[in-house]
């Protein structure tokens, strides 16, 4: 997980219970906007396996937590 | 100058298998007192970034290099008469640091073979606070260019490599690895050195008696982030092919070997030929 707040980026909580959502579902319950969805294509091909796959970029704008 | 070593192996089956699945292995506390004070003295003189003459020191070589604890399990994962490093770095970090970004290092080969492996060193207590190595467990399997890797960020499931002085952590060299964040005032040493395998792999470890590849277990602690059943299918190559049975290894799918069955028998699609 990695945040970009007000131009600052950050890994946000080291405990991943702290993170600010626990699902990507709960995060755009939550008004956040899917931008860019998981290459799905990497995890095509069985003989190997590619980056962390599944993979989402969420934005929400104007709003501050 | 390259130099081969030998040493009685360490490991047992289920100790090479536990390194197939994670990547990497700690040894904490393995080095003695005097032998970390001198490196930290050492470093603290010669505070460049490839302070190779360390590796022409005695006491060096003898009690980091060759460490009998370090040593027997590199000898049990690079097999007989493995080469010594011929390079060390050392990572000396005045913290507090932000993190690094997450990277594989440089011309890591992909692929179940264990040619070299890629040591740790701490002449010094690091702790959390003081941004220990950050590794994602079994990400040797997770094939990535870095510049995929650069946005992560934090990862579910990573470990740091926080422990007390004269520990070793033994790596795969295509782990996905960072420097991790630090709070503390510190100057933190981290030497790295590699050890390269010069004889054709083989099951010249530990022999268990009691262990049976046919039923080992093979599963991998979560998360591993890979499709379901991809970590024993992995991890069951890279340990044939620590065994030199490569040429063996194939998986009929379904629930058939290497998965862990509950069955009434051992399971369907054992390889032919696999030395039991």
């Amino acid at each position: 997980m990695r945040i970009i707040e007000k131009g600052e980026i950050s890994d946000g909580p080291e405990n991943p219970d702290n993170w600010p959502y626990q699902t990507v579902l709960d995060a755009i319950r939550d008004g956040w906007s899917v931008i860019k969805f998981p290459e799905l294509a990497l995890s095509m091909d069985e003989s190997r396996t590619y980056g962390l796959g599944f993979e989402f970029i969420l934005e929400r704008k104007g709003v501050y937590r | 100058m390259k130099t081969t070593y030998d040493c009685s192996p360490t490991l047992d089956d289920n100790g090479v298998l536990e390194f197939c699945k994670k990547g990497f292995l700690t040894l904490e506390a393995v080095v003695d007192d005097e032998t970390n004070r001198r490196t930290n003295e050492y470093a603290e003189e010669h505070s460049g970034l490839e302070p190779n003459e360390l590796l022409d020191q005695e006491w060096f070589l003898n009690g980091v290099i060759k460490n009998e604890y370090a040593a027997g399990a590199i000898r049990s994962l690079l097999g007989k008469d493995f080469g010594l490093p011929i390079l060390i770095s050392n990572h000396r970090t005045q913290t507090p640091m932000p993190a690094q970004e997450w990277h594989v290092d440089g011309n890591h080969k992909f692929g179940p073979q264990l040619e070299y492996l890629q040591v740790f060193y701490l002449p010094q207590e690091c702790s959390r606070e003081m941004g220990p190595t950050e590794i994602i467990p079994g990400s040797h399997f997770l094939f990535s260019h870095m510049d995929a890797m650069r946005q992560i960020g934090r990862v579910r499931g990573s470990y740091h490599a926080s422990a007390p002085a004269g520990s070793i952590v033994i790596t795969h060299y295509g782990l996905w690895h960072r420097r991790s964040e630090s709070s503390a005032q510190s100057i933190r040493n981290n030497l790295k050195y590699s050890y390269w395998r010069r004889s054709a792999p083989a099951r010249d470890w530990r022999i268990d008696s009691n262990f049976d590849v046919e039923t080992a277990d093979y599963t991998s602690p979560e998360p591993t982030y890979r499709k379901q059943h991809r970590p024993e299918h992995d991890t069951a190559e890279m340990y044939l092919w620590l065994r030199g049975e490569h040429d063996k290894f194939q998986v009929i799918g379904g629930q058939g070997w290497p998965l862990t069955g509950h069955g009434n028998d051992s399971p369907y699609g054992i390889p032919q030929g696999i030395q039991l």
